[in-house]
């Protein structure tokens, strides 16, 4: 067929077919298309680096199903509503020989996937709460009964909310993360000089003590400097409020560092393969990845302001004379309410007055 | 046919391209500590003297010197003359030493070794003043006398070998850090001072410290989160850094004037520590975080509000931000 005789022909049933694009049109499209695929090739490198992290996390494995150049990537299918996610971190060191350490840090990540915010909730480890079975204590001992359920079951308690997933961590577990991506480029807030900091890890001597001196300024640390940053409070005016606060920023760190430094998740199959039980999940590889890959595409997106229990709430001591966190239960109830509904703020109302009214008991005897 | 080539040249291969750029990328993790310098941008008038290493390092345009002192956990260093002072950190205490240009010790100015873990002290971030003759530090040496477990400022008489306490903070507010001399008034020593606002919420605030009124006046306010402050030269500007939030830096620059600073302007962003003038109007040095690797140093020149010229000074990777540098002049 010749085009030259059918031009009114295909012109009238196909026009589009015919009339090429100019070529400067032509030739941005094939750049576009360019720069889509390298993008692409380079997102795959990372989320098979992403997989193995995951896989070597939970000891299951995770497959991107490949067809020759057809490489099939797994759908990110967003959650409906909200979850949250109870981070867990544990003073395993040389001294513990028990099988349920203390959990010293209590954060319950809040993930909202409408509106695509995660805000996460710092729990002072002090916290005088209820426990299940009628008792009191600190919120950081639950975890010592029976384990992790036991830390779950008085969040919950307290707090009038559902945890839906857990994480778990020890000092381990924590230096050698640190470690697997080359540290972490840390700004020190505020100076840390402890007169008192334990000795107990990887020491001869787990039950001394050393002198730490922690300047203020950017600083690049390894997993045992940064821990030493983020545990210490013995000299710090503001006792577990300072370190929690250093606790937050450096989540906040390591997830920048993570994101904008992709080279940093090349380390992850060895990190993983090192950690060996240091860390403790109910996420399955499907829902880690999903989770992962929602953070990496800025699907949901982490606030920078951490909440934790009001400042108002009062620095006490129990009958055993514990030093402890009474929270503030009106000023702590209208921060749930704000951040998980009003029901739970009403239980944690509840909660914190029948502690306040112990403790207040407890003065009044003494 | 075309329909083919076009998908291996605008897909395949960019796909593959991608794939092995992020590939190489990933491997550039590791920290080396073995810096390599470029010199040829430091001005002709400039030494920069940094540690790396137990080693003091002075970078002049000419190219790199470098002595070896054999003490691994030299954390700071700064010329005086053709010597060098620096502090030398070990677990639980730190030591400022004099030592030769060949990097032997020649004095040891003040020994944070008691021999006993409870009186053992601090001594670091030694600022030398324009006559070479005091030292201003910081230390927790007075701890037992004072209550207050935080780093005070202390000011050293090198030839008498007196040490003069200056300034204490509150008790736990978070202790002073930085000092360093005005330029042109000897009476004037300026610090960050580290504090907790009502809310626990840690701020830093840059003072400055009269040593014969003894009084002290907040050149930065609570809000603006000021340290790391530097004079130029001549004493007329000042080059900071402000924390936006818990990761972020805008490093500012402001007019010294009787009554305080002027013209306080952001002239860049990023994760910076130690901007330094240079004896030229407008050229600093600073460092700057690299990824997560460390951080690196640069000189630029400040024109129309902002840094330009940025050029990189360190390559082969990396400084740690908390060793610091100090630029001093010399004769071409």
């Amino acid at each position: 067929m010749n085009n030259d005789y059918d031009i009114p022909h295909l012109e009238r049933h196909t026009p589009q077919t015919k009339k090429e694009k100019p070529f400067f049109v032509r030739f941005l499209l094939c750049i576009f298309c360019a720069i889509i695929f390298f993008g692409l090739g380079y997102g795959i490198f990372f989320l098979q680096k992403f997989q193995g992290f995951i896989a070597a996390n939970t000891g299951q494995k995770v497959t991107v199903k490949t067809n020759n150049a057809k490489v099939s990537l797994p759908s990110i299918t967003e959650p409906t509503n909200q979850e949250n996610i109870l981070l867990l971190g544990s003073d395993n060191d040389q001294k513990f020989s028990g099988s349920n350490p203390l959990t010293q840090t209590m954060m319950v990540v809040h993930i909202d996937y409408d509106t695509k915010k995660v805000v996460m909730f710092s729990i002072p480890r002090d916290l005088w709460i209820q426990k299940p079975d009628g008792d009191y204590g600190k919120i950081d001992q639950a975890a010592e009964e029976d384990g992790i359920p036991s830390a779950i079951a008085v969040v919950e308690q307290t707090f009038g909310i559902h945890i839906d997933h857990y994480a778990w961590v020890g000092l381990y577990g924590f230096i050698k993360s640190i470690d697997a991506v080359g540290g972490v480029n840390l700004q020190v807030i505020h100076p840390v000089l402890d007169y008192s900091y334990p000795t107990d890890i990887n020491s001869s001597n787990p039950y001394g003590y050393q002198r730490l001196d922690i300047q203020p300024g950017m600083q690049h640390m390894d997993g045992e400097q940064a821990l030493q940053y983020v545990r210490s409070r013995h000299e710090d005016v503001v006792g577990d409020f300072g370190r929690t606060q250093r606790q937050r920023q450096l989540l906040l760190t390591m997830k920048d560092t993570i994101l904008t430094s992709p080279a940093s998740l090349e380390q992850f199959p060895t990190l993983f393969n090192s950690l060996n039980g240091q860390i403790k999940t109910d996420l399955t590889p499907p829902m880690a990845l999903q989770l992962g890959s929602l953070f990496l595409t800025n699907k949901i997106v982490p606030q920078q302001e951490t909440l934790s229990i009001p400042d108002d709430s009062q620095i006490g001591w129990s009958t055993d004379q514990q030093s402890i966190v009474i929270g503030n239960a009106t000023a702590s109830a209208q921060l749930i309410s704000n951040l998980f509904g009003s029901q739970a703020g009403q239980t944690t109302f509840n909660s914190l007055v029948s502690v306040q009214d112990i403790a207040s008991q407890s003065a009044e005897g003494q | 046919m075309k329909l083919v080539r076009a998908f291996i040249i605008f897909a395949l291969i960019p796909l593959i391209a991608g794939y092995f750029v992020a590939s190489d990328q990933g491997k550039k993790q590791q920290i080396n500590t073995n810096t390599n310098f470029n010199t040829s941008n430091i001005l002709s008038t400039n030494q920069i003297t940094l540690t790396q290493n137990g080693k003091i390092i002075s970078l002049t345009q000419k190219g790199v010197t470098s002595v070896d002192t054999k003490h691994p956990q030299l954390i700071e260093v700064m010329p005086v003359g053709s010597n060098f002072i620096g502090v030398d950190k070990q677990t639980n205490y730190s030591s400022l030493y004099e030592f030769s240009e060949t990097g032997a010790i020649l004095k040891t100015l003040l020994n944070g070794n008691t021999g006993n873990i409870d009186t053992m002290d601090w001594f670091t971030d030694p600022a030398i003043n324009p006559t070479h003759t005091k030292i201003a530090f910081v230390s927790d040496k007075d701890k037992d006398q004072t209550n207050v477990q935080d780093n005070a400022l202390f000011v050293l008489d090198l030839h008498t070998g007196t040490v003069e306490k200056i300034a204490d903070p509150d008790p736990h507010s978070g202790g002073i850090a930085h000092p360093m001399w005005n330029p042109v008034n000897a009476n004037l020593i300026t610090y960050d001072y580290y504090q907790y606002d009502d809310s626990f919420n840690p701020f830093s605030v840059i003072e400055e410290y009269d040593i014969d009124a003894q009084t002290t006046t907040d050149l930065t306010t609570q809000k603006q989160n000021a340290y790391q402050g530097a004079f130029s030269p001549n004493g007329k500007q000042i080059i900071f850094l402000e924390r936006n939030d818990n990761i972020t830096t805008e490093m500012i620059i402001a007019e010294v004037t009787a009554n305080g600073l002027t013209n306080v302007r952001s002239i860049a962003s990023g994760d910076f520590a130690y901007p330094e003038f240079s004896n030229t109007p407008n050229h600093i040095y600073y460092l700057q975080a690299q990824d997560n690797s460390g951080y690196d140093l640069y000189t630029a020149t400040i024109a129309n509000g902002t840094l330009t010229n940025s050029t990189l000074l360190s390559t082969g990777e990396q400084l740690l931000g908390n060793s610091g540098f100090v630029v001093s002049k010399i004769k071409e």
